[in-house]
């Protein structure tokens, strides 16, 4: 089933200044329900701009945008409001928006928000806790007291606390190190596996993408230039160059490898994947063709 | 000579009220050559950052010596000329730059160390020029991209004329085209000007650009050497939560079935080469071996 569809979505920016700028121009999405979609592009092709409206923090300049179906600009408010409740947006650095006094009131602030009963509330809060691998005992202490890492998996949690339909990261392994990186990405993957919801990951890394998402946005000049499979995707690995994007090293390897005339696949971009594949070759004889 | 020392360095952050210090940095011995590229990887809390704020006497050692220039970072005396010769460029890019206009962003030093007005010119030119923003020197900081800024913050540090330039994960915070100019630039103040650059990062392909590479773990040097010698360990730098360069980490998988590839190869050109040789047979007939991958 379809959660997120886009019409012909476009979106200026400073229409009428000498700024204008066409951020998206005719974008057309279709995402499954439960889908996990990485989103790549250089900076300024568009990414934010386009997940900025799919929970209405911007407007289209023209175009629609679907979420479960409805129009998230629909003329009935109460059905506007509810829809927009069922994609959560993490954005970029979300540490710097904690603000409670405690963890446990700035994970509850969402879910209070949505009129909840205090036992729903507390539930969400110690289950979204539990989602991003903090203990309880952290729940009365200052967000302000807790390492960058920590904090950012609290302001992850005051999203998934919504219990959104759709969960939509900005870079969220943006500044950690490669422990970090890797800890907040398997949170993400566990919470995508055990909820069902879809997952839409924002990121630079074509490794962290390659490792997680079932399907790939490609973005440049404000449209979407690719939305396959990640194989499919890694397949163009010569167009992803031409716009910039870093691929992992080992599939350059393998690209590499296929033009000296090797019949080796190229959708490799793990080592696990690169060393069957040698293994294979090996036992198999090298064949030249 | 050696333009960064230390001599049995410790260093603890005071613990608050009723408790204890936590240490951070154990005994330190460490010598970085002018004229070096040294890159410093480990993972958060590993102690990089502080070792890199106690070469121009942002902290002082709780225990044993840092000398920058030969000159010891304890001594009050010492910290102007030490600090117009090691300067640094932090993570954010958003937080270095004060001024509203790039040039003057870039003299903000030079006004402080009441350098005179036709030298301040020249210099800011030239500090531009090195980190390819001449055209931008009357723009507005805010509206250039993380990359752009970066290189400005770099400039700013330039024009001081420092001898050493320490770079605390310059590009975390940039997107891969801002990172590229971010590395290029580096590359060029250390080759072309002469410049001792220490760079901390958690990217591997950026730590394999420099001619040596210190590894921390738990406040110690785990690992120093060139890359292809660091990264020949790809078993202790996993062990300690960190990333080897994939071409590496492939090496060694296939080393895990005694198949008798080199240890440490780090650019793809070298890595596509060896599977070529591989392949070939030249490291031996693998074909009636039965994997278990």
């Amino acid at each position: 089933m379809e959660i997120i569809r886009t019409e012909n979505l476009t979106h200026r920016y400073g229409i009428g200044t000498p700024f204008e700028k066409t951020a998206l121009d005719g974008v057309n999405i279709s995402v499954r329900e439960g889908e996990y979609v990485g989103v790549i592009g250089q900076t300024g092709s568009g990414k934010s701009t386009l997940i900025s409206h799919l929970n209405a923090i911007l407007k289209p300049t023209e175009g629609k945008v679907f979420v479960d179906g409805a129009d998230l600009w629909s003329e009935n408010k109460a059905r506007r409001i509810e829809t927009r409740f069922k994609v959560g947006l993490v954005f970029q650095y979300p540490e710097y928006q904690l603000f409670e006094e405690t963890v446990y009131k700035d994970i509850a602030f969402g879910p209070k928000n949505m009129k909840l009963d205090e036992a729903e509330i507390d539930r969400r809060v110690r289950e979204s806790l539990r989602f991003v691998g903090m203990g309880e005992d952290c729940l009365d202490k200052s967000p302000f007291d807790l390492s960058g890492g920590q904090k950012r998996r609290i302001a992850i949690a005051g999203v998934m606390a919504l219990e959104p339909k759709v969960l939509i990261l900005d870079e969220p392994a943006a500044g950690l190190d490669p422990k970090g990186r890797d800890e907040i990405l398997s949170r993400i993957r566990d919470y995508h596996k055990e909820t069902g919801s879809t997952v839409l990951l924002v990121s630079h890394s074509m490794e962290d993408i390659a490792n997680n998402a079932d399907s790939i946005i490609v973005m440049e000049g404000g449209r979407v230039r690719m939305h396959e499979t990640v194989d499919a995707v890694f397949e163009r690995a010569d167009e992803l160059i031409a716009m910039g994007l870093d691929i992992p090293q080992i599939t350059k390897v393998f690209i590499d490898l296929r033009e000296k005339g090797y019949d080796v696949r190229t959708d490799i971009y793990t080592i696990e994947t690169a060393k069957r594949e040698i293994l294979s070759k090996l036992t198999g004889g090298a064949s030249r063709d | 000579m050696n333009i960064l020392e230390t001599h049995n360095l410790s260093f603890s952050y005071p613990g608050g009220e009723g408790r204890e210090p936590v240490p951070v940095l154990k005994n330190i011995d460490l010598a970085v050559e002018e004229g070096s590229f040294v890159a410093v990887l480990g993972h958060n809390g590993c102690g990089k950052s502080t070792l890199a704020k106690l070469f121009n006497g942002i902290l002082k050692p709780t225990g044993g010596t840092v000398t920058a220039l030969g000159m010891d970072t304890a001594d009050e005396n010492n910290l102007l000329d030490i600090r117009k010769n090691v300067g640094m460029v932090f993570q954010n890019p958003d937080n270095q730059l004060i001024a509203t206009v790039v040039e003057e962003d870039v003299a903000f030093a030079l006004e402080n160390l009441s350098v005179p007005h036709d030298e301040m010119e020249r210099r800011v030119t030239e500090a531009l020029e090195i980190v390819d923003m001449l055209p931008f020197r009357k723009h507005a900081p805010h509206r250039l991209s993380g990359g752009q800024k970066q290189r400005v913050a770099v400039a700013g540090i330039l024009a001081m004329k420092p001898k050493c330039i320490i770079l605390d994960e310059p590009t975390a915070m940039l997107d891969p085209k801002g990172r590229r100019e971010v590395m290029r630039t580096i590359r060029r103040l250390n080759r072309e000007e002469g410049v001792t650059v220490l760079l901390i990062t958690h990217y591997m392909d950026e730590a394999v650009q420099a001619d040596r590479i210190l590894v921390m773990n738990e406040g110690k040097i785990l690992l120093d050497g060139t890359p292809r010698e660091v990264f020949a360990n790809v078993g202790l730098l996993q062990s300690v939560a960190l990333d080897v360069p994939q071409s590496a980490d492939l090496m060694f998988a296939l080393r895990q079935y005694d198949i008798k590839v080199p240890i440490s190869i780090l650019d793809d050109m070298e890595c596509t080469q060896v599977l070529i040789d591989l392949l070939e047979g030249k490291f031996g007939d693998y074909s009636d071996r039965k994997f278990d991958a």
